[in-house]
């Protein structure tokens, strides 16, 4: 191995944060001989950190529900309607579009929206990284992660129509 | 004798760095006649001999064998001796030094902590040789095939620098310094299995791989260090539980 002499050394410790490819945060977004393995990762981390704030909205939103009885209250359930009323109405009423592209554009449902395609791909790309735990398909993870998002895509598609479509022909039928 | 070899210019742009000196990294660019039997290190030689000797680079064996000169060439891992310029098909080529390495000049890169993590896993078989026959000690075929491929490793450490865990955990021992933990561990002839095992199972061990690939993407002898890392978890996990079961 090669000493380096001691005023060099030092010199080399402050280049070990920030080689000649910049800093540990911007080497990580970084497009250098990466592949889907790395993005996959990536956006299972983000899907991750976003799922889990997810879950402490949703404790403090249906929290509300018990609320209600702890202050007595006399129409239970009043604080958690107003809130999801709310959610559900005040951002895009009065903006001027048909009635359908406005119920279509509820606050709610842009976030369940986005927070079905967190779950959907945190899902997959899970089974994926459990299959290479396992020791299955490593050398086929590309193939294995593009079918897995095809099943994602259609998982999707068929979660979108349950929420969206058929509420509307439900309140259409009535 | 008529040489029919087709030549083309191209620019080179080499990442310049020379940390006693220079603050901040900078960009040197070369134009340099290629013909298809230039390689980027026959390449480099000739810019170091003829346009700029202040280049520096580490090169050994121009075979692919020694490991020495591997670097990210229009940002993918490559041997500079491996890999021909006009194959590339680009214009320009762009040369840096392996990435997240203390940089020592240019495109010469302090790689000590690679080779401290490989020492860690005690890359030699470990053996009572007081029973070893007087000739050498024979493996059948079956049991050479299944540390073949890490056998392949020529240590020029580009997993190493890939390894998205390595960059937020330097004590990481990395995919290459694993890749060579599972060649010996899977030896048959290595008495040392349970050491071995144990050892990569500590903190800084096989499960902080994520299974990014980083490592495969980078590896210019396209071997599968996740692979193997995903065996020794296995391994590991399977002896932690015969541990526990038996106590």
């Amino acid at each position: 191995m090669i000493k380096v002499s001691e005023t060099e050394n030092i010199v080399h410790q402050s280049q070990v944060e920030t080689d000649s490819h910049g800093s540990k945060f911007y080497r990580w977004f970084k497009p250098f001989s990466r592949g889907i393995g790395m993005y996959s990762w990536l956006a299972q981390r983000l899907t991750g950190l976003l799922l889990i704030m997810y879950v402490f909205i949703h404790f403090g939103i249906i929290g509300t529900m018990l609320l209600d009885t702890f202050l007595g209250f006399e129409t239970p359930g009043l604080l958690y309607n107003s809130i999801t009323a709310a959610m559900g109405s005040s951002l895009v009423a009065g903006m001027g579009f048909p009635e359908v592209v406005e119920s279509m554009l509820r606050f709610s449902y842009i976030i369940d929206a986005g927070l079905i395609a967190a779950l959907v791909y945190h899902g997959y790309n899970g089974i994926r990284v459990v299959l290479f735990d396992l020791g299955i398909g490593i050398r086929k993870q590309k193939q294995i992660f593009w079918i897995l998002l095809i099943l994602g895509i259609i998982s999707y598609i068929l979660a979108m129509y349950l929420i969206m479509i058929v509420p509307e022909i439900v309140l259409a039928g009535e | 004798m008529s040489s029919t070899k087709e030549t083309k210019t191209l620019t080179f742009k080499i990442k310049r760095f020379n940390p006693v000196v220079d603050d901040e990294p900078y960009w040197d660019t070369y134009e340099l006649d290629c013909d298809d039997g230039t390689t980027v290190l026959i390449a480099i030689q000739e810019l170091i001999a003829k346009q700029d000797g202040s280049i520096a680079m580490r090169y050994n064996c121009r075979a692919g064998v020694c490991g020495s000169c591997a670097l990210l060439v229009n940002n993918k891992y490559m041997l500079a001796c491996e890999t021909l310029v006009l194959q590339l098909n680009k214009k320009v080529i762009k040369l840096e030094p392996l990435p997240s390495y203390p940089v020592i000049k240019d495109l010469v890169v302090d790689m000590s902590q690679f080779y401290e993590k490989l020492l860690a896993i005690d890359p030699y078989l470990k053996r009572d040789h007081s029973k070893d026959p007087e000739t050498e000690i024979l493996q059948i075929p079956e049991d050479f095939h299944i540390i073949e491929e890490a056998t392949k490793c020529i240590l020029c450490g580009a997993c190493h620098s890939s390894c998205v865990s390595v960059w937020t955990d330097t004590n990481y021992l990395g995919p290459g310094a694993l890749l060579k933990a599972f060649r010996f561990t899977n030896d048959t002839r290595d008495e040392d299995r349970r050491e071995r095992l144990k050892r990569v199972t500590s903190e800084d061990g096989v499960y902080r791989c994520h299974t990014a690939f980083n490592c495969v993407e980078a590896c210019p002898k396209e071997l599968n260090p996740t692979e193997a890392i995903q065996t020794l978890k296995r391994q590991s996990a399977k002896q932690t539980l015969k541990f526990w079961s038996r106590s």
